[in-house]
């Protein structure tokens, strides 16, 4: 291709809004995230899944520039988050649930972040009336509910009206009525075409909210997938136990199925139904002592994924 | 910059610390004022250095100072704030600059309140107990511009070790053993030496004739020194360290 139509080709495609490019951060000895590279697109919203200690929470702070990694860049909207002309406007955090002085009103907290960003008063109680705090605002942060911390700290976030919401574990001590409501949020701010990154380290907490997922393990990326490629690996299994074992087997490979022998008089169908193994049995006169349907759950496959031994 | 520095005054505004630190600073002073003005001997009372300290009371503004500037960042740490802070301005040196300018609006104000108050009070004491005025022009400008001083240096120097200490309870205790302690103790023992430390340099701006002191203008610019270090100290090692 002439240099030209790479250009062109390069200028016209999209800018990711998150890039991670081969990020390394060492603490002492102790490798958090180990040359880590991934990126995220507009209007889309990542789950960024891994077990507790995985690096979530560090990848996420070298993204915003809290934390310096030891190599490798990691940029929003094409740039470090310390170049950002105006980063509240680009980007919103809520990183830990509690980050505020317990005897500061939860208005004043965000008075005091607008005024840094030269915000206006007007979008303080915007944002106050879409968390659903317009009352509790005018309390001490130390009367707050845990829920009400999660929802102080959205605002916050969202004082600036961002593009890109990053919410690092945001339904860690939140009751399922503040789940169901932080769901519901997301998707509607997702479907104005902003781009979500919300940590969990538990994939169900997110899996009816996100589109993609990227999942590290000991501070290295696992897998970078669409979520359906993940839904796609949850397939079903047939349990089925009969004396004929060996006939069973030569009749199930037949149609193509894989077995597992699991002792003399069972079997383990990968990718059947309990359905299908019966009918097979039947036309083909096999006695069948124990036909039991079994079910990966998705959790069980991020499980899986994330329990590979570590280095 | 502006809008930094209005945010970092409202945060002063809206937490009881900056009240609480008035408020008892203002107590303190008018009862040792009190203590020192009407419970004292006539003879005591007779004395230019002992009439300068009893009017120079409110110089324990400094002390305040200091304790609103440890906490100015120290706070933020401790709360996890400083994430938000740091979020909203990534520019960690211009944060420190308008902490810096808030601390010293505060500590402007602790250091005027609290000498004009042991001033006032400790007048009329002298002047009740008919006492002769022993003090000179240049005394009374010492006493007061030296107790303001004093104030904004402190707030500025202990807002900069908060920055590189950043634990709240131990930049404070520090705080308190280094100047009561350490520095007491080496300016006692070896006072040719113990005068250049930051505590007894500054308080050439609150007391008038203890022996060994430096002069007037060598102190003040050894403490502008101390302050000017702590602060580029400050600033590098908050622009670098990460928040965790």
């Amino acid at each position: 291709m002439p240099d030209a139509v790479v250009r062109a080709t390069l200028a016209a495609m999209p800018e990711p809004v998150v890039s991670v490019d081969s990020v390394t951060k060492r603490f002492g000895g102790l490798v958090a995230v180990d040359d880590l590279t991934f990126h995220l697109d507009a209007g889309s919203v990542t789950g960024f899944l891994g077990p507790n200690g995985a690096g979530k929470t560090t990848t996420l702070r070298i993204l915003l520039g809290l934390t310096a990694q030891s190599s490798g860049t990691a940029h929003v909207f094409g740039r470090r988050y310390h170049d950002l002309a105006d980063p509240l406007h680009r980007v919103g955090a809520v990183l830990e649930a509690n980050d505020f002085h317990p005897g500061r009103k939860g208005r004043d907290h965000l008075r005091t972040l607008a005024l840094a960003a030269g915000i206006g008063t007007a979008r303080v109680d915007e944002v106050l009336r879409l968390v659903e705090l317009e009352a509790a605002g005018h309390r001490r942060v130390k009367t707050y509910s845990l829920g009400m911390r999660q929802r102080l700290s959205l605002a916050a976030a969202l004082l600036g009206d961002p593009e890109l919401l990053v919410l690092d574990e945001p339904a860690n001590g939140l009751d399922p009525e503040g789940v169901r409501w932080l769901r519901d949020f997301l998707r509607a701010f997702a479907a104005d075409g902003k781009t979500v990154f919300v940590s969990s380290h538990v994939l169900a907490e997110v899996a009816q909210t996100v589109d993609r997922v990227v999942i590290i393990n000991n501070g290295r990326l696992v897998t970078e997938s669409p979520l359906e490629e993940l839904t796609a690996r949850v397939a079903g299994a047939v349990h089925v136990r009969t004396p004929q074992r060996a006939e069973l087997e030569g009749a199930l490979h037949a149609a193509g199925l894989q077995t597992t022998q699991l002792d003399s008089d069972e079997l383990l169908v990968a990718g059947a139904s309990s359905a299908k193994v019966g009918e097979l049995a039947a036309v083909t006169g096999i006695v069948i002592h124990e036909l039991v349907q079994e079910t990966t759950s998705l959790e069980e496959v991020f499980l899986d994924l994330t329990s590979e031994a570590p280095a | 910059m502006i809008a930094l520095i209005r945010s970092e005054l409202l945060k002063l505004r809206t937490t009881r610390t900056a009240l609480a630190l008035i408020v008892g600073m203002v107590a303190l002073i008018v009862l040792f004022t009190l203590l020192s003005g009407l419970v004292t001997d006539d003879a005591f009372l007779l004395d230019r250095n002992n009439q300068f300290q009893v009017l120079a009371n409110g110089s324990i503004a400094s002390a305040f100072a200091a304790v609103l500037g440890v906490l100015s960042l120290t706070t933020e740490v401790r709360h996890g704030t400083v994430r938000s802070t740091f979020l909203a301005e990534p520019r960690r040196t211009r944060v420190l600059a308008a902490k810096l300018v808030a601390i010293t609006a505060f500590s402007l104000v602790l250091g005027a309140v609290g000498i004009g108050l042991s001033y006032a009070i400790g007048k009329i004491c002298l002047d009740a107990r008919g006492m002769p005025w022993l003090l000179t022009g240049s005394d009374v400008v010492l006493l007061l511009a030296g107790a303001v001083t004093s104030a904004v240096l402190w707030g500025a120097f202990a807002l900069a070790i908060g920055a590189i200490v950043r634990n709240q309870v131990g930049a404070i205790v520090g705080l308190l053993i280094w100047t009561l302690l350490v520095e007491s103790i080496l300016f006692a023992l070896v006072p040719s030496v113990g005068r250049y430390l930051p505590g007894q340099a500054s308080n050439v701006l609150t007391e008038i004739g203890t022996p060994h002191q430096l002069p007037i203008t060598a102190g003040v610019l050894v403490f502008l020194g101390y302050v000017a270090l702590a602060a580029v100290a400050g600033a590098v090692v908050t622009a670098r360290r990460d928040v965790a």
